[in-house]
């Protein structure tokens, strides 16, 4: 079933609400958005997770945006929900990979999902366990400072550039860059502590 | 934000700008900051410096992004001679340029004109894959990664071999030691299997033989795990290989690899395939491994006597399980295929027993359910409903009359052209009338409906619709398109959903299943959105139609569901419910409660025939039933049924349209079935002329027609299958 992408319940208006509900912090706005795009971005994730670099021939960027084409209809082409979007699909990524590292884990069969990796942190997936302590580290980065997460998140998850991240959460490139460094430097002390 | 985390982000990258062996010191320095800001920089300096370090390391042991080599090398690999080319690629042989080994390699490149998304996918996969693999008769992989150019390459161990056949050929080899080698293969693929990967492209080629006998399976360029769900069924296959469902792209198992290996088993013992050679087309060989016609090993042309004695029997019927075309009748499991050839190796009775061609034929049919139509009356219903729904100002209830009178215009047409005594149409053709008429009606329309594009699509869709049903394909294309063009989905997704939903059964009753199975889907959708504005009756159709796509019991229970809903919703005396309950029935049957089934289809053919409607409905569901009671080993009762719907199907229906064809085969099947197979020879050779010509694309009815025909044809002569 190729088009396996749940509509139903939500109308267009729906997913514009939510995805701003969420962008402004309302946690829960996830937990309803998530179904609606859930199986198609499993579907990215699994074919995503097979090849091991974010700059070989898939784009999980151009298959959200195409996701988000056909969740919201072009009619709702607003940019700024279109980029919400965007981190969302992060965040949902992040769950879903998460979720099935925890299944893993817990003996049932799967494929393995390797982490993408961006350039910067390229030791990053080299563990079974790293996509489990990613989003174990990503949730103790949050409460420090949530933009370096969202970034993390765009990158890793979606592997997004810099350029598409900073335009996605309205930032400066050299912002992005800025934070990134650190977050990675922050990740690398939590998820490989002094070795 | 904390601002002790500020403190730390300012520092931290104030410190990054000082050259590296110089940061340590400066921050030392820097005593105007809190020394625990301090020390959690330096802990992040730290860190940062090891992020480097490791990147430096993973990139290291990447050959995708090692130093680019000269000429052709790929990673530590250096290329040499050219050892074949296939459908993924070049392999060359292959030594480390490292000079760490001596070890000589196959390394596989991808060619570039092959680079898409999906192939570099399935390149990496191969490679993932073959990784896990260790087992003593699949070549090994040594490594893989993506070269400076970008080509993808995969290196594994050289096998210095000969083709299986080949070498059975050339060695002479006795028909045991052929059947020795076969079950060496079937433990590979069994090992695989056991890793939950499937090789799906097993032949002979991918077989090879060392010097010293042992054998190696190679080539898991369409291999894939089994657990990775549904993402992608096509796969890079050799169509004379390849399994029915591979051929039609449905997903693979298992039973895909013991397909291949018993056409490699067959190729061993008897030097050919059963089809797909010669200069058939691939389009010849598809119809022939779906309709499962084989020639059994034993009777292929250029075996000498003693070779045939020796596959007659056992061997044939091992050989001929393992390829039948539905993966049910075939081994579960590749280990029941290799315990028969083990058997008969020990002069046991083999599990394996003649193909049962009823049985074939039964199960063939099995999964074909074709909708129930009802056609005429419920689309007139649905244009009397959709106008009403639709009628607002007092000028489109002006339009609404008209469209109105045109369907009692329509509906008074076709009563007459169905009506079998009385109709004006009865000494000369009536079908064809009945679609001049409706022809005449639809060139009518955009004058009739000017400037009500959305009445003109309303009129559209049931016009569509009808000449679906009788057969006039390209009108009814034409007009639903047309009808589809005027619609605003998403002001009227209602009206959308139905004209995609129409359009979806022609494609279905076309044969094109997954074209079907997509505007189904989409129909769906739309009748969805339109959030009850769709008709009961159109919305019951629209479901009725789509159920035929079920791919699961409890898919088609749950479409039962809602046309049952729908169904009672339009009427406890309507068609629809009518045509819900034996829908019913059928699939109470197609759960093997055979007679329960039965009882409940026999009740709502005689509801349907208690509540009149057009004569159409009638005979389509007595020719379905008819299937039904001959599927029971109802004969008589199949043959009484097929008798009355035949003429009354063709009467209404063009030549070559879905439901009289499927009433026809099912009398030639019922022949057969009685044992009339001369009788039956010629009638099949005609139905498979007429198909072929009139509707080409329904590869279903071909392959069922040709079964048939095989049938009639071996019946009548020793030697063949029972």
């Amino acid at each position: 079933m190729d088009q396996s992408i749940e509509t139903g319940p939500a109308a267009d208006g729906d997913i514009t609400r939510l995805l701003r509900q969420w962008s402004d912090g309302r946690d829960d706005a996830f937990r309803e958005l998530l179904p609606l795009a859930y199986n198609r971005l499993r579907r990215i994730a699994t074919t995503r997770m097979r090849c091991e670099r974010p700059d070989h021939t898939l784009q999980p960027t151009a298959l959200v945006g195409e996701l988000y084409l056909r969740l919201a209809g072009a009619k709702l082409g607003n940019w700024e929900d279109r980029e919400h979007f965007y981190a969302f699909c992060a965040r949902a990524m992040r769950w879903i990979l998460t979720d099935h590292a925890r299944a893993r884990a817990s003996g049932k069969r799967g494929v393995e999902l390797l982490l993408p990796l961006t350039e910067d942190i390229r030791w990053l997936g080299e563990r079974a366990e790293d996509t489990f302590d990613l989003d174990r580290a990503l949730s103790r980065l949050e409460e420090v400072d949530s933009r370096k997460t969202r970034i993390i998140e765009l990158r890793v998850y979606l592997g997004c550039t810099a350029d598409e991240t900073a335009r996605i959460l309205n930032l400066s490139k050299a912002t992005v860059d800025r934070d990134m460094r650190l977050a990675c430097a922050w990740l690398c002390r939590e998820l490989r502590p002094g070795e | 934000m904390d601002p002790l985390w500020q403190r730390v982000e300012e520092l931290f990258h104030s410190a990054l700008e000082r050259p590296e062996d110089e940061r340590e010191s400066w921050l030392a320095s820097q005593t105007g900051f809190d020394p625990a800001v301090r020390d959690e920089v330096r802990s992040l300096l730290a860190a940062d410096r090891r992020n480097g370090e490791l990147g430096a390391r993973a990139a290291a042991i990447d050959p995708a992004i090692g130093p680019p080599p000269s000429s052709r090398r790929f990673g530590v690999w250096e290329t040499g001679e050219l050892l074949g080319r296939g459908g993924m690629g070049e392999v060359y042989l292959a030594r480390r340029a490292d000079g760490q080994h001596a070890q000589r390699a196959a390394l596989k490149v991808m060619a570039r004109s092959l680079l898409s998304a999906d192939s570099m996918d399935r390149f990496r996969r191969e490679r993932d894959i073959l990784a896990q693999l260790e087992l003593p008769n699949v070549a090994r992989l040594l490594d893989g990664g993506v070269g400076d150019t970008g080509e993808p390459y995969l290196v594994m161990e050289y096998v210095d071999g000969e083709r299986l056949d080949h070498y059975c050929e050339r060695h002479r080899l006795p028909l045991e030691a052929r059947l020795r080698l076969f079950l060496t293969l079937c433990a590979a693929v069994e090992g695989a299997h056991r890793n939950l990967i499937l090789h799906r492209d097993i032949k002979p080629a991918n077989v090879l033989v060392t010097g010293d006998g042992t054998l190696k399976l190679v080539d898991f360029g369409a291999a894939r795990r089994m657990d990775t769900g549904s993402l992608e069924t096509i796969a890079p296959m050799t169509p004379s290989f390849a399994s029915p469902e591979q051929l039609r792209g449905e997903p693979v198992t298992t039973l895909s690899d013991v397909y291949g290996l018993g056409m490699t088993l067959y190729q061993l013992v008897s030097g050919t395939l059963p089809f797909g050679h010669g200069s058939k087309s691939a389009y010849e060989t598809v119809q022939q491994a779906v309709a499962g016609s084989t020639v059994a090993p034993s009777a292929a042309p250029g075996l000498d006597e003693a070779r045939r004695r020796g596959l007659r029997g056992d061997l044939d019927n091992i050989v001929l399980k393992a390829i039948a075309p539905e993966p049910a009748r075939r081994y579960a499991s590749v280990e029941k295929l290799a315990e028969d050839v083990e058997r008969h190796l020990h002069r046991q009775p083999v599990h394996a027993r003649a193909g049962n061609w009823a049985y074939r034929a039964e199960r063939f049919v099995a999964r074909h359910r074709l909708p129930v139509a009802l056609c005429t009356l419920l689309v007139l219903t649905v244009a009397a409903a959709g106008v009403g729904l639709a009628v607002q100002s007092r000028q489109a209830r002006l339009e609404a009359e008209r469209s109105r009178r045109l369907a009692d215009f329509l509906t008074h047409v076709m009563g007459l052209g169905f009506d079998r005594d009385s109709g004006p149409f009865r000494s000369e053709g009536a079908s064809a009338r009945v679609i001049d008429v409706i022809r005449y009606a639809a060139d009518r329309l955009p004058i009739e409906m000017a400037g009500q594009p959305e009445m003109e699509a309303r009129m559209r869709a049931n016009i569509g619709h009808v000449l679906e049903e009788l057969g006039d394909t390209a009108a009814a294309d034409a007009n639903l398109r047309r009808g589809l063009a005027l619609v605003d989905a998403r002001r009227n997704p209602a009206l959308a959903a139905e004209l995609t939903g129409y359009l979806a059964r022609k494609s279905f009753l076309e044969g094109g299943d997954e074209s079907a199975a997509r505007g189904f889907r989409e129909a769906l959708r739309l009748a969805d959105a339109a959030h009850g504005a769709m008709p009961a009756v159109a919305e019951g159709v629209l479901v009725l139609n789509a159920s035929t796509m079920a791919s699961s019991p409890a898919e088609a229970a749950a479409f039962l569901e809602r046309e049952l809903r729908l169904g009672r919703q339009v009427g406890e005396a309507s068609p629809l419910y009518a045509a819900a309950l034996f829908d019913q029935g059928d699939q109470t049957f197609d759960r093997g409660q055979a007679e329960e089934g039965l009882r409940e289809m026999r009740r709502a053919l005689s509801m349907m025939d208690a509540i009149q409607p057009l004569p159409l409905e009638d005979c389509e569901l007595r020719y379905v039933l008819a299937r039904k009671e001959m599927r029971h080993g109802n004969l008589r009762e199949a043959r009484r049924l097929v008798e009355q719907s035949m003429p009354g199907l063709e009467r209404a229906l063009l030549p070559g349209e879905a439901h009289l064809m499927w009433a026809r085969i099912t009398g030639l099947d019922l022949l057969i079935r009685e044992g009339r197979f001369q009788e039956a020879v010629a009638p099949l050779d005609a139905f498979i002329a007429e198909l072929s010509r009139l509707r080409p694309k329904d590869r279903q009815l071909l392959a069922y027609a040709l079964l048939l025909r095989g049938q009639a044809l071996c019946q009548g002569r020793p030697g063949c299958a029972k």
